[in-house]
């Protein structure tokens, strides 16, 4: 009875915060935003010295690698964890107010939001302090796998295995999931940044050249691949000569970024044949029968189906609009929070 | 007309299913080379290019084999995507209203043990009685009368004007200005209270009265009169004069005893603790409301006829409303 009264006042949301982006699902509206996990600071002195936010989302994330001192962008999470627990904390405070009109009298709201499932304790403490510190008044947790294959409208609650991998900015998640729980779930900090760090890494190596993480992200979303194709794509980069200490342009290919890559690739390749190892046969015949289904910005990556196919020999599809997976998955939750007990995450 | 159209539909979606099959021949694969780079089974490739998606395993798979498929073909995915659509229901995700079947019973935990109803009622049956017995027996009110005993002492002892034995002859007889009563009491405690004279064990005086004092500021109009006696003055303030006619009401204390008077506007007129052996007179308008602690030990008179308290007593206090 007040839990009802309360839905009509309060728009309860759904969370995915990640290492690169930050999902928000209001309940009865869908996704409502979409925004980078940055956070520029800028520290003022003088007399009244203090430490203000400049910018969140797409405008902070501009200004990553181009501030000046007295600016700082950070990106608070680390690996699908938080990293910054107070920039955290006012990078959600600032989301929630963009997407939740606070009224006067108004309740905050219920807050559900994923952990990585390798999080550990500690971890899960500080995501669900920071949104209760950003405005919630409830935190319940959900781990990542789970919302996602929710939001790949697999058949969770089936009696029948349903397996997806998760390639998200910071971390790989691999689950299992059989009548509404997680059969199996492994996480391996592996995802969209070390995929970029390989490319600023290998460029550096063979190159001489030093590219920010910008310039290897979208490189890595221009002609990067995980599996040699048929096609070679080229692209012009520009970056700082090392030896020389000048800016300099130079083509790549995208059969070098597919060796750069190979390191990245193979943590996921390894954790998805462990995941296989670790389930129940009947539920691996599950999954033989229908595959696995690739969710996550990471599933993006050119040919990592078919990468993850000739590894594994099993079916590989990409879910629909992987970017949204996990946040609608968690927003399904959150229309049912009241009824669906089994699929969120203890501390 | 209507079955030619459908059967113009039916043949639509067939020429469109059997796209991905020219296709694949024409570039020269066989359903087991597509097999190996898919991974699909060789029945579930027959089953897209007949557009069976029913005999793939759930809609979501379907449309996901079927997008690799077209896409390994170099085909237009969302073509067959929708005809696929068109023959199913909607891909829209939805949970199921019920994630698991609902659970029967709970099992008891080590850490959460069930609580059994009999303990609980007995407990409540028990707390009953002894609420029960309690208003019976007044044990309640009992306690109550003692807080209100309390309270009433401490409220009482700033008001009363207490003459010195040395001083209540000078005092009784020069009657003090009201005035200078006021001065030294709070009138707003006592207003009620007109005059209040205290004589000594031994008076010397045995019509040591106490005149009424005029109280230009008192708002009522009621004159009380109230006078307590050692017992030996019993028998000269007995006989003390009335009033203006006014009902004369008398206690007398075979033992301690707290009383508080009030009048017919409901000011207390006095309230203390009287000393075994005392006489406490009071003269006023009627209604008087009193209550008298340890009450079998009190003697009340009323108009000079004596008022028996024994049916009105509980638990030592008795309540009276003398008319």
């Amino acid at each position: 009875m007040f839990g009802l009264l309360r839905s009509y006042f309060s728009n309860d949301l759904a969370i995915d915060l990640g290492t690169a982006n930050t999902l928000i699902y209001v309940r009865g509206k869908g996704i409502v935003l979409d925004e980078p996990s940055v956070v520029a600071i800028r520290t003022e002195g003088g007399p009244n010295a203090k430490k203000t936010i400049q910018a969140v989302g797409h405008s902070a994330k501009q200004m990553l690698g181009k501030t000046p001192g007295n600016i700082t962008a950070i990106r608070p999470m680390k690996d699908g964890v938080i990293a910054d627990f107070t920039v955290t904390e006012q990078m959600l405070k600032q989301f929630i107010k963009k997407v939740h009109d606070s009224r006067l009298f108004s309740p905050s709201p219920r807050i559900i939001i994923c952990v990585p499932c390798g999080s550990t304790q500690v971890e899960r403490r500080a995501i669900r302090e920071s949104a209760l510190g950003a405005g919630a008044s409830q935190v319940y947790l959900i781990e990542e796998p789970m919302a996602a294959a929710i939001g790949a409208d697999l058949p969770v609650a089936d009696a029948t295995g349903s397996m997806v991998v998760d390639v998200g900015g910071g971390t790989t998640e691999v689950g299992v999931i059989s009548l509404g729980g997680m059969v199996y779930a492994g996480s391996v900090r592996v995802g969209g940044d070390k995929f970029d760090e390989a490319i600023v890494n290998y460029i550096r190596r063979n190159y001489g050249m030093l590219i920010g993480e910008t310039t290897a992200e979208s490189i890595k979303k221009t002609i990067g691949s995980a599996f040699p194709g048929s096609e070679v794509k080229e692209m012009e980069v520009k970056g700082r000569n090392l030896a020389e200490g000048i800016p300099r342009s130079f083509t790549i290919s995208s059969n070098e970024i597919l060796e750069a890559l190979t390191d990245p690739l193979n943590s996921i390749v390894s954790a998805v044949k462990i995941g296989l190892e670790q389930t129940p046969p009947e539920l691996g015949a599950d999954i033989a029968e229908r595959g696995m289904v690739l969710t996550g910005g990471g599933a993006l990556l050119r040919d990592l189906d078919r990468l993850l196919m000739e590894e594994t020999g099993l079916p590989v599809i990409v879910a629909e609009d992987p970017l949204t997976c996990v946040v609608r998955g968690s927003g399904l939750a959150l229309e049912k929070m009241d009824k669906l007990g089994s699929i969120f995450a203890s501390e | 007309m209507s079955e030619q159209i459908q059967e113009a539909a039916q043949t639509a979606a067939e020429n469109l299913w059997a796209q991905l099959r020219a296709a694949r021949e024409a570039r020269g694969l066989s359903l087991g080379q597509v097999s190996d780079q898919l991974k699909l089974t060789v029945r579930q490739l027959e089953a897209i290019e007949r557009g069976d998606l029913s005999a793939l395993p759930g809609s979501t798979f379907a449309r996901g084999f079927v997008r690799n498929y077209a896409r390994f073909l170099g085909l237009d995915a969302d073509v067959f995507l929708r005809a696929g659509e068109s023959s199913e229901a909607p891909a829209v995700a939805e949970l199921p209203e019920q994630m698991i079947t609902p659970s029967l019973g709970r099992m008891p935990s080590p850490g959460n043990p069930r609580y059994s109803a009999l303990p609980i009622a007995a407990l409540v049956l028990v707390l009953a009685v002894v609420l029960g017995a309690g208003w019976h027996y007044g044990w309640l009110e009992a306690r109550e009368e003692t807080a209100l005993l309390k309270a009433s002492q401490e409220e009482v002892s700033v008001p009363v004007v207490e003459a010195s034995p040395a001083a209540s002859e000078p005092l009784a007889e020069s009657s003090v200005p009201a005035p200078q009563l006021e001065a030294s009491a709070p009138a707003s405690v006592v207003a009620a209270v007109v005059s209040v004279v205290q004589s000594a064990p031994q008076p010397v005086m045995p019509a040591a009265q106490s005149i009424p004092l005029a109280t230009p500021s008192a708002v009522q109009s009621v004159p009380v009169r109230v006078t307590q006696s050692a017992p030996a003055a019993i028998a000269p303030a007995a006989s003390g004069p009335a009033v203006g006619g006014l009902p004369r009401m008398t206690l007398s204390f075979e033992g301690d005893s707290w009383v508080e008077v009030r009048d017919a506007s409901g000011q207390i007129v006095f309230s203390r603790l009287n000393q075994a052996g005392g006489l406490q007179e009071v003269q006023g308008q009627a209604p008087f409301d009193l209550v008298i602690g340890n009450a079998g030990k009190v003697k009340l008179s009323w108009k000079g006829r004596p008022v028996d308290l024994a049916p009105l007593i509980r638990g030592d206090v008795a309540r009276v409303k003398l008319q």
